[in-house]
C-alpha cells in the first residue's frame, strides 16, 4: 500500500502516536548503548605514532590547501567555455555533464517527455547501462521540481531514489537534482551528487552551471547559433562531431520514440482487462467523485491517489513502455471516466 | 494451515473470503457474526476506511463445535478487493486453510470477477498453496440483482475445479451459512486425511 488516503487520515494518526512513542525509546536506548561503546573504545585507544607521522607526510603542502578554490574556479570556468561553446542543443548538455566532472563526483541528465523521465548520459556511475529498463515516472517530491514548485531537490526521498534506481543500487549522503528549463518548461533533469563523499563540494557552481545551460539551451533553439543543418528538435538529437565528450549512454529511445511495436493480441487483451478493471474500481468506490467529474472535469484533482495507484498496478504488470506507447490505462480512464473527453481528465502528467 | 493445540484441545483453522471490490466479502462475515451465538463468536475486528470499505481485513473468530474431542474454531479473515492492495491479499493469505471465493454476480462485475480468481491464483502459489487443490467454495453472490448473469454463465465463466458452488444474497443472509459450511467441511475432511 503506498500513499495515504485522507479517509485512513484518522487511523493513521490513532497508530502514529504509540508507534513514535515506542521508536523514540528504542532511539534512545540505541543511543545509550553506542555512547558506552565508543567512550570504552576511546579509553583503549592510544595514538600511534608511526602512523602519525605517515599522515604527516602525505599531507600537502599549505599552497595546495589554498588553490582548492582556485581550482574551482578555474574547472567553473572551463565548463562555461564548454556549455557556452556548444554548437546543438543535444550536445550542450553532453558538455554540460562534462564541464561538471572535475566538481561532482557523479552526475546524470534526464530527457523529460510526456511527463516521463529518460536517462540520456551519465558520469561517475558506475553502471554502463540503465539498471532498470523504460522511463521514471517522477514521485511528488520531483514533480514539484519540474512543475516550478521548487528551484532544486536538494534532499534525498522518492524523487532520489527513483532516478538513482537507473543508475546505481547505492546512495549518496548530498545531492542536488536541478531543472534544466527552455521558455519556462523543464525539458532535463540534472541530478548530481556526492557519490562516496559527505557532502557536495560546489553545489552553487552546479546551479550556475545549469542557469547557463538553460540560457544557451534558450539562444540556441531561438537559431542563433544553430549550425545550418541543425536537427528539427535538436535537444534529441545526439551529436557526434564533438570528439572529446562521448556520452555514456546514448539517445535512450524513449527520447527518439520508436513506432509502437504490436502487441501480442493475448497480452492486449489481457492489458485491456486489467485497464478495465482498476479504472472500474476507481467508478465503484468514488461514485461521487466521478459523477463531478463528468460534470465539470478535472478528474485527476479529484481522484490524484486513486489514479496514481491504478496506473502503477497497470505498469507493475505490464510495463511502462507498453503503456506509454499504447496507452491503454489512460484511454480506458478517458472512455470510462471522462465521456471520452481528455479535457476532464485534468493535469494528469502522463496523459 | 491448521494449528492444533494438543494442550488445550484446540484446532485452529483459517478461512480466506476472496473476490473482487464490493462482492460482499465483509456483509458475509458481518451476517456470520450476527447470527452466530454470542458465545461461540469473538469479536469482529475490521480495519475499514470511513467510507467502510475494507482497508485491510475483517477478522471473526468463530467457535465451530467439538470433533474427536477437540474444539475446533474457525478464522474468518475478509481480503481487501480493490486491485491495487495485493501486498495485504497476500499477506492474508499465509497459512490459509481454505478459500470462499464471493463473485458478484452483476454482468459489470464479471472481468473483476476473473481478474479476481487470477490474482488468487498467483498469490496462493506465492504462498505455497495450489488453487487446484486448496479447499475452495465458489459463491455467487448478488443473486437479487437485476443485472445479475445467469449461475449457468457465470459457472462456465469462473468455476475451474468442480468446487461447491452455492448462490447467495449475503445481504439478506441467503447461502451465507451455507458456503461457510461447505467450506468448513472441506477444512475438517482434509485434516482428517492429514
Amino acid at each position: 500500500m503506498s500513499a495515504t488516503r485522507p479517509e485512513d487520515q484518522p487511523t493513521h494518526e490513532a497508530l502514529r502516536g504509540p508507534l513514535e512513542a515506542w521508536l523514540n525509546q528504542k532511539n534512545q536506548s540505541l543511543l545509550e548503548e553506542v555512547i558506552a561503546t565508543w567512550q570504552l573504545a576511546m579509553e583503549r585507544f592510544h595514538p600511534d605514532e608511526a602512523l602519525l607521522d605517515r599522515l604527516r607526510q602525505a599531507l600537502p603542502g599549505p599552497a595546495a590547501a589554498s588553490t582548492d578554490h582556485g581550482d574551482a574556479m578555474a574547472a567553473f570556468a572551463g565548463a562555461l567555455d564548454l556549455v557556452e561553446g556548444a554548437p546543438s542543443q543535444g550536445d550542450l548538455l553532453k558538455r554540460l555533464l562534462d564541464g561538471l566532472e572535475p566538481l561532482v563526483e557523479r552526475s546524470a541528465l534526464f530527457i523529460l517527455k510526456q511527463g516521463l523521465a529518460s536517462l540520456y548520459a551519465q558520469r561517475g556511475f558506475e553502471a554502463s547501462a540503465p539498471l532498470k529498463p523504460g522511463a521514471v515516472v517522477p514521485p511528488p517530491d520531483l514533480e514539484a521540481v519540474i512543475q516550478g514548485l521548487g528551484r532544486s531537490l536538494r534532499k534525498k526521498g522518492a524523487g532520489y531514489s527513483a532516478l538513482l534506481a537507473v543508475l546505481s543500487p547505492y546512495e549518496a549522503t548530498d545531492l542536488v537534482i536541478l531543472p534544466i528549463r527552455h521558455k519556462r518548461k523543464a525539458v532535463a533533469l540534472l541530478l548530481v551528487d556526492s557519490g562516496l563523499r559527505q557532502k557536495l563540494d560546489h553545489p552553487e557552481l552546479v546551479r550556475a552551471l545549469v542557469l547557463a545551460a538553460s540560457a544557451s539551451l534558450g539562444s540556441l533553439a531561438a537559431g542563433k547559433d544553430e549550425p545550418p543543418q541543425a536537427m528539427p528538435h535538436p535537444l534529441l538529437q545526439a551529436s557526434a562531431s564533438h570528439q572529446s565528450s562521448a556520452p555514456t549512454q546514448m539517445v535512450p529511445d524513449t527520447i527518439e520514440a520508436p513506432p509502437p511495436a504490436d502487441l501480442d493480441p493475448k497480452t492486449r487483451a489481457a492489458a485491456e482487462r486489467l485497464a478495465r478493471v482498476l479504472v472500474g474500481d476507481v467508478e465503484l468506490y468514488f461514485p461521487g467523485k466521478v459523477a463531478q467529474a463528468h460534470s465539470q472535469g478535472n478528474l485527476y484533482g479529484l481522484l490524484r491517489d486513486e489514479l496514481e495507484r491504478s496506473r502503477a498496478t497497470f505498469v507493475e504488470r505490464f510495463g511502462e513502455d507498453v503503456e506509454v506507447q499504447h496507452r491503454i490505462f489512460t484511454s480506458t480512464v478517458v472512455h470510462q471516466l471522462c465521456d471520452g473527453d481528455a479535457s476532464k481528465l485534468g493535469g494528469a502528467p502522463w496523459a | 494451515m491448521t494449528f492444533i493445540n494438543y494442550a488445550s484441545r484446540e484446532i485452529n483453522c483459517k478461512i480466506v473470503y476472496y473476490g473482487p471490490g464490493l462482492c460482499g466479502k465483509t456483509t458475509n462475515i458481518q451476517w456470520i457474526f450476527e447470527q452466530a451465538n454470542p458465545d461461540k463468536r469473538g469479536k469482529l475486528v475490521s480495519l475499514a476506511t470511513e467510507t467502510d470499505r475494507t482497508l485491510f481485513f475483517d477478522f471473526l473468530p468463530l467457535d465451530m463445535g467439538m470433533v474427536k474431542g477437540f474444539k475446533v474454531r474457525f478464522h474468518l479473515y475478509t481480503v481487501p478487493g480493490q486491485v491495487f492492495y495485493d501486498a495485504s491479499r497476500k499477506l492474508i493469505l499465509r497459512g490459509c486453510d481454505g478459500i470462499i471465493f464471493v463473485a458478484d454476480s452483476q454482468k459489470a462485475r464479471m472481468e473483476a470477477n476473473i481478474e479476481s480468481i487470477a490474482n488468487l491464483a498467483t498469490n496462493l502459489k506465492e504462498n505455497g498453496f495450489d488453487v487446484r487443490s486448496i479447499p475452495y467454495v465458489l459463491q455467487l453472490n448478488k443473486r437479487d440483482m437485476p443485472s445479475a448473469v445467469p449461475a449457468a454463465e457465470m459457472e462456465r465463466l469462473l468455476r475451474f475445479r468442480g468446487e461447491p458452488m452455492i448462490e447467495a444474497v449475503a445481504s439478506q443472509g441467503t447461502g451465507v451459512i451455507e458456503t461457510l459450511k461447505a467450506a468448513a467441511r472441506q477444512i475438517l475432511m482434509e485434516l482428517q486425511k492429514n
